[in-house]
C-alpha cells in the first residue's frame, strides 16, 4: 500500500491510543498503535471490564477483531450529519406531548403539583389516596414502589392513572433525550467513539455520545451527506435464530426454515395449549415476543407472569408448555451452564471466552440466577454479535475488493442486529446487491437468517 | 414426550451441509456421504435415515468442553 494511500482510510479504533493518532491524523502513529493492537489482540490475554466481566479472545474471535480493526477506524474517523430543523420539530412535539401527559396525569392524580417522575408522588396518587395496599415495599426505603412493572401490572387492570404515568414518564425521559441532543444538533454533525471490543459480549459499543438505543426522533435527525443514503442491513430475530442453531433443537429449526413470523407462531401455540392465557388479539404477537424473550433469557417465572399480566400459576404453564416443545434449546442451556461450573467459563461460537470463577462458588441463591443470566447472554448474545460483524467484515471486504472506496460506501453504525452503511447514491443500487448477497448467505452452522434490507436518506427512515 | 416430528426437506438440506465430518467416526462419515450422494439425486430418505441424521445432529450441538 502507497505511503499517502492510507490517508483517511486507516484511521483510529477507541480505547487503545489508534483513535487519539487518527484524530491528530499521524497516520505513522496510527500505523504504530493498529500494529501493537492487532498483535495485542491475536496474543490476548485476559481483559478485565468495567463491571469485572474476565474476557479472553480464543479461536476466530481474535482473528475477526483484528480483522474489524481498520473498518472501525472508518467508522470513527468520519463524522455523521445532524439536521438541525428535525431535530427542532421533533423537540417541540417531544415537549408538547410530554406537557400534555404531565397535566393528563395532574388531573387524574387531582393534583396540580403533581410529578410522574416522583416515586414519592406516585405512591401517593396511587396507593395511599386510594387506599389501595400496595404490591411490593422498595427492600431499602420499605416505601411502596411504583416502577414500571407495577405500574404495566396496575394499568392493565384498568387503572388509568398507572397507564397514565407510564406514557408519561415515556414522554418526559424522550423529551430530556432530544434537550441533551441539542449540542450536536446545533454544531450540525455528531462523531461517536466506537469500540468493537467495548462491551464484555462483544457487541460495539459507541461512546461521546452513545448511539445505541437512540429513540426514533434522534435517529431521524442524522441523515446522510448530500448525495448520499443509508443502507441498513439487519438479520431478523437474530439471538432466537442463534439459539436454534447452537442448540440444534428441531422444532425451532423448523419453525425458522419455514419462514413464519416466530412470536406469532409461538403466541398461537401457547393459546392452543393454555387456554387459560387469553391476550387481547392486537397483543398477541406481543406477548409471543415476551415469552420467547422470557424463555429465551431465563427470566423468572414471577416475573413472566408480572409482564403477561397472568397469574404465576397461568405462567408455570406457559413456561412448561414452551419447555416441552423447545425440549433440546432449553435443556442446551443448563448444558451450557452446567459446563460453566465445570470448566469456569462460557465461550460465544467463535470463542469470545467470558471467564465465571464466581459462579463456580455461588450456591443456590438469587445471585446464582442473575449469574446464569449474564453468562448465557454472553454465549447467545455474543455469537449473534459475532456473526453480525462476520457479516460486517464480509461485506467491507467484498465492496473494497470490487474497488469501492470510503467515499463511495462505508460502514457507519453498528447497533445489536444491523448495520448501517452510508452509501453514495449512484452505487446505491450496486451495493445493495453485493450486501444483500453477502447476508443472505448462511453461515456455515447455523440456520439462515432472515435478513431486511432498507434505504433511506435518514437513519430514522431506515426503520420506517 | 411427544414423537418427534419428520423432519423437513429444508432441513434435511440443513443438516447435511451443515454437519462437521472432522467430528464423525468412519462409519458416521460414510452414512453421511452416502446419505448425501442420495438426497442429492433423489431428495428421498427412509424414515431410519432421517432418525439418523437427526440424532447425529443432535450429538454435535452437545456442548463440550
Amino acid at each position: 500500500m502507497g505511503e499517502g494511500s492510507n490517508e483517511g482510510k486507516t484511521l483510529g479504533l477507541g480505547r487503545d491510543g489508534t483513535h487519539l493518532a487518527a484524530r491528530v491524523g499521524d497516520r505513522f502513529l496510527y500505523r504504530f498503535a493498529e500494529r501493537l493492537l492487532t498483535m495485542a489482540t491475536l496474543n490476548s490475554k485476559p481483559t478485565t471490564y468495567n463491571n469485572n466481566a474476565k474476557i479472553e479472545l480464543t479461536r476466530e474471535s481474535a482473528i475477526l477483531e483484528a480483522r474489524l480493526i481498520p473498518i472501525t477506524a472508518e467508522m470513527n474517523h468520519y463524522p455523521l450529519r445532524v439536521n438541525k430543523s428535525t431535530w427542532e420539530r421533533h423537540l417541540k412535539a417531544a415537549q408538547e406531548n410530554a406537557d400534555f401527559l404531565r397535566e393528563f396525569c395532574c388531573y387524574l392524580a387531582d393534583d396540580d403539583y403533581f410529578r410522574p417522575n416522583s416515586t414519592a408522588d406516585c405512591a401517593k396518587a396511587v396507593f395511599a389516596n386510594r387506599g389501595i395496599e400496595p404490591k411490593k415495599l422498595s427492600k431499602v426505603t420499605k416505601k411502596p414502589l411504583t416502577d414500571k412493572d407495577t405500574l404495566a401490572e396496575l394499568a392493565s387492570n384498568g387503572d388509568n392513572l398507572a397507564g397514565a404515568i407510564i406514557d408519561a414518564r415515556s414522554a418526559i425521559s424522550r423529551f430530556g433525550q432530544l434537550k441533551a441532543w441539542k449540542g450536536f444538533a446545533e454544531q450540525g454533525f455528531v462523531q461517536t467513539s466506537w469500540d468493537p471490543l467495548g462491551t464484555p459480549h462483544g457487541r460495539y459499543a459507541s461512546a461521546s455520545p452513545s448511539l445505541t438505543n437512540r429513540i426514533d426522533p434522534i435517529r431521524d435527525t442524522i441523515e446522510a451527506d448530500e448525495g448520499y443514503s443509508f443502507l441498513s442491513i439487519d438479520n431478523s430475530q437474530s439471538e432466537y435464530v442463534v439459539w436454534a442453531s447452537l442448540s440444534g433443537d428441531l422444532t425451532l429449526s423448523e419453525a425458522f426454515l419455514a419462514g413464519k413470523d416466530f412470536h406469532t407462531e409461538t403466541a398461537r401455540l401457547i393459546k392452543a395449549t393454555v387456554p387459560s392465557w387469553e391476550p387481547r388479539e392486537e397483543d398477541e404477537r406481543q406477548g409471543g415476543k415476551t415469552i420467547n424473550f422470557a424463555l429465551l433469557y431465563l427470566m423468572q417465572v414471577q416475573t413472566l407472569a408480572r409482564k403477561l399480566a397472568c397469574s404465576v400459576e397461568v405462567a408455570n404453564k406457559i413456561v412448561k408448555v414452551y419447555q416441552a416443545r423447545a425440549e433440546i434449546a432449553t435443556s442446551y442451556i443448563q448444558q451450557v451452564l452446567a459446563l460453566a461450573k465445570q470448566t469456569g467459563y462460557v465461550e460465544t461460537y467463535f470463542g469470545r471466552r467470558r471467564y465465571c470463577e464466581e459462579y463456580q462458588q455461588l450456591n443456590g441463591s438469587r445471585e446464582v440466577h442473575e449469574v446464569q443470566k449474564t453468562l448465557w447472554n454472553h454465549v447467545c448474545a455474543g455469537s449473534s454479535a459475532e456473526l453480525v460483524k462476520q457479516k460486517q467484515l464480509k461485506t467491507w471486504v467484498t465492496l473494497r475488493q470490487s474497488g469501492l472506496t470510503a467515499q463511495d460506501v462505508r460502514v457507519a453504525i453498528n447497533e445489536f442486529d444491523e448495520i448501517l452503511l452510508h452509501v453514495r447514491d449512484s452505487v446505491l443500487e450496486e451495493v445493495t446487491s453485493l450486501a444483500t448477497k453477502i447476508w443472505e448467505t448462511p453461515e456455515k452452522g447455523f440456520l439462515p437468517f432472515r435478513v431486511g434490507v432498507k434505504s433511506a436518506k435518514t437513519w430514522g427512515g431506515c426503520a420506517k | 414426550m411427544n414423537k418427534p416430528a419428520p423432519l423437513s426437506d429444508q432441513m434435511i438440506d440443513q443438516i447435511v451441509n451443515n454437519l462437521d465430518e472432522s467430528k464423525l467416526s468412519e462409519w458416521e462419515h460414510g452414512f453421511v456421504t452416502s446419505v448425501k450422494t442420495w438426497w442429492t439425486k433423489n431428495r428421498r430418505l427412509s424414515d431410519k435415515q432421517k432418525a439418523r441424521l437427526a440424532e447425529l445432529w443432535k450429538v454435535q450441538h452437545e456442548p463440550k468442553a
